[in-house]
């Protein structure tokens, strides 16, 4: 297994798993990405054909240091065990620095700020009923329910950006990834719903620089497939006129994953 | 007979607690769908704490029934196909309730259901520059016991009995309909008279072949029918209870007038004379002279001797004398190890209240953990 990061903003922060390393009798793999303590799957590599080999970008890596692992599985749908863990870190400037996305659109991510007074407040309610059994009083206590009301409010810094934070509001109905640093006391991987993001401008400096005023409500996972694939199939139909020219070009499907033809 | 729930659990019933859940997975001809490797996306199936979830053993085809709201973002399950795992032809839902306290936790079974109808799935989706994808999904999914399975299956034509006694022929009935049936020890079989046709109600003629040996179907935790001995309350004491619910949010005791005095019960075999049983007993509010004569008439081909006739006369007397005038409903905490038929105590501790009755229907009030339940008890409030 490897991990390479990569930081540039085409279009987001990522993270490129190569396993290579893995059983020979491997035919699909399921990748765990490891945060904090929590471990969660990978959305391109649930049960993906990995036969001598898998790549694939982590589009939802979070800021700062994560780990993976991938389970191998055979023909037959056996557990073979899994690959020893490899650890890779998003580094940041500051630690206000978050990126805001559609977890379902590699393309869609957009850096923001946290700005201060965000985090405040947070309340995480356990539903529940009192009853009153004659002298005794009882509680049937429910879940713990993730965080409500969350006050994330944050800056984005051109209007370039603030009209994609709007644009994929509008796109999402509000069901975003927000990616923080370590530093912010919240979950580093937080799939929540902003209903109503309101951004405030200043006409100091020509509307520019925005202050999102945020509520969020802490959701589980967002579930599905990525919408957008890294790399078109046509990419290599137009790169190559006939199977056998990119037969020649590459000598394994997996170097073909690697090195799209650009 | 009530779900054997070690004494760890039962504190945690009668006690604060959480944790509490309930688990529904479905399966389709003996194959667990979800979860399942086809729906990776699914431990369980979703639902809400919304729907409605209750027994009723007074009802003529399902004693158990409810729907559930399913929701989640991810694969839809809103069903398509004909084999689609919440589709309503044959696929089934598993339903149990999950106890936890102290790090243990204990998963009772609450039944095995059909899907009888889903009234409405909905699922929204996004557009993408280049495709379009399923992005949450909600449905509407009602269900029922597997008396359904038993009523549909309706006599294709004029049927008689094969076996000879009762119980290996209420069992055969239940076979040919596919479900299994369990018989709980200390039933007394009794023997079949000669000359009996069936109507064309399957669940109706093992209704009346349970009547014999007074007793009504029920439907066990795997989804089998079983026998529920009827009156077993009459002269119970707190000991002979399987539930006992040492405090309850409300204890509330009702009277109808809905009662009758006199039973006439006949039988179309040998030319027998209906036999008549009557409270003539001036001591009792419910005799014929102080209350009116109110007659309750009742057949049934099984009674082929004049003792049987005039036995099952008295024995239905001292239900549609008594079942009526007594009912007690009770509010309290959940109680997943109830069955219907159960012998069930309850003491109101405030008021001091108690009594004791069988089980004739109760409300989970839907699929909320934490939700209160409603007994309805017809029984005797203990003084």
């Amino acid at each position: 297994m490897e991990a390479i990061v990569q930081l540039t903003a085409d279009p987001q922060v990522r993270v490129t798993i190569e396993a290579t390393d893995m059983f020979s009798d491997t035919v699909s793999i399921v990748v765990y990405r490891s945060v904090d303590g929590v471990e969660t799957t990978v959305r391109s590599s649930l049960m993906a054909a990995a036969a001598g080999g898998w790549t694939g970008i982590d589009w939802e890596a979070p800021v700062g240091p994560v780990a993976y692992r991938a389970e191998m599985f055979d023909t037959d749908g056996n557990d073979l065990g899994s690959t020893i863990s490899v650890f890779a870190t998003l580094e940041y400037s500051d630690s206000d620095a978050a990126w805001i996305s559609d977890p379902l659109d590699a393309t869609s991510a957009i850096q923001v700020f946290m700005s201060s007074g965000s985090e405040s407040a947070q309340s995480r309610p356990v539903s529940g009923t009192t009853y009153a059994l004659g002298d005794r009083t009882v509680v049937l206590a429910g879940q713990r329910s993730p965080l409500t009301g969350l006050h994330a409010d944050f800056e984005t810094l051109t209007a370039a950006d603030r009209q994609s934070v709007q644009s994929l509001i509008d796109q999402t109905g509000g069901l975003v990834l927000l990616r923080t640093a370590p530093e912010v006391p919240l979950p580093r991987l937080l799939y929540c719903w902003c209903a109503d993001p309101q951004p405030s401008m200043s006409v100091m400096d020509d509307f520019e620089q925005a202050l999102w005023s945020n509520q969020a409500n802490e959701v589980s996972e967002i579930q599905g497939p990525p919408a957008v694939a890294a790399v078109p199939y046509s990419i290599y139909e137009a790169a190559f006129p006939t199977y056998g020219d990119a037969e020649a070009a590459y000598s394994t499907y997996l170097e073909a994953y690697k090195n799209p033809p650009s | 007979m009530a779900y054997q729930l070690p004494d760890d659990a039962l504190t945690a019933l009668a006690n604060s607690h959480s944790g509490a859940a309930w688990i529904v997975t479905a399966r389709y001809g003996g194959v667990q769908t979800i979860p399942s490797a086809a729906y990776p996306d699914y431990d369980r199936i979703p639902i809400t704490s919304d729907g409605q979830f209750s027994f009723d053993s007074s009802g003529g085809n399902a004693q158990a029934s409810g729907s559930m709201y399913v929701a989640s973002s991810g694969a839809s399950l809103a069903p398509k196909a004909m084999d689609d795992p919440l589709a309503p032809f044959g696929q089934e839902l598993q339903i149990d309730y999950l106890i936890a306290q102290g790090g243990q936790s204990w998963r009772v079974p609450m039944g095995v259901y059909r899907i009888s109808e889903v009234p409405s799935w909905d699922e929204t989706v996004r557009r993408y520059p280049a495709m379009q994808i399923t992005t949450g999904w909600t449905a509407e999914v009602d269900f029922v016991d597997r008396f359904d399975r038993i009523s549909a299956a309706q006599f294709l034509g004029p049927a008689a009995p094969s076996m000879r006694t009762v119980l290996t022929e209420a069992a055969l009935l239940a076979a040919q309909a596919g479900v299994t049936a369990y018989w709980p020890a200390g039933l007394v079989d009794t023997s079949i008279p000669a000359g009996i046709t069936y109507e064309s109600d399957r669940l109706d003629a093992i209704s009346q072949l349970l009547a014999a040996i007074n007793c009504d179907p029920g439907m066990t935790r795997q989804g089998a029918l079983t026998a529920i001995p009827r009156n077993r309350w009459i002269g119970a004491t707190k000991a002979d209870a399987e539930i006992s619910m040492d405090g309850v949010v409300s204890f509330t005791g009702g009277m109808s007038g809905d009662v009758y005095n006199t039973v006439v019960f006949s039988s179309d075999q040998n030319g027998l004379t209906p036999a008549i049983a009557q409270i003539k007993d001036d001591s009792n509010p419910l005799s014929i002279n102080r209350l009116g004569l109110r007659v309750y008439t009742q057949s049934s081909s099984l009674m082929d001797t004049d003792a049987k006739l005039l036995a099952a006369a008295k024995t239905t007397l001292l239900q549609v004398s008594q079942q009526a005038a007594q009912q007690i409903k009770i509010v309290g905490l959940p109680r997943p190890d109830v069955d219907l038929g159960d012998l069930v105590w309850a003491r109101d501790t405030l008021s001091g209240r108690q009594g004791i009755g069988q089980l004739t229907s109760f409300d989970t009030g839907g699929f909320d953990a934490t939700g209160q339940w409603t007994y309805n008890l017809q029984g005797v409030e203990l003084l």
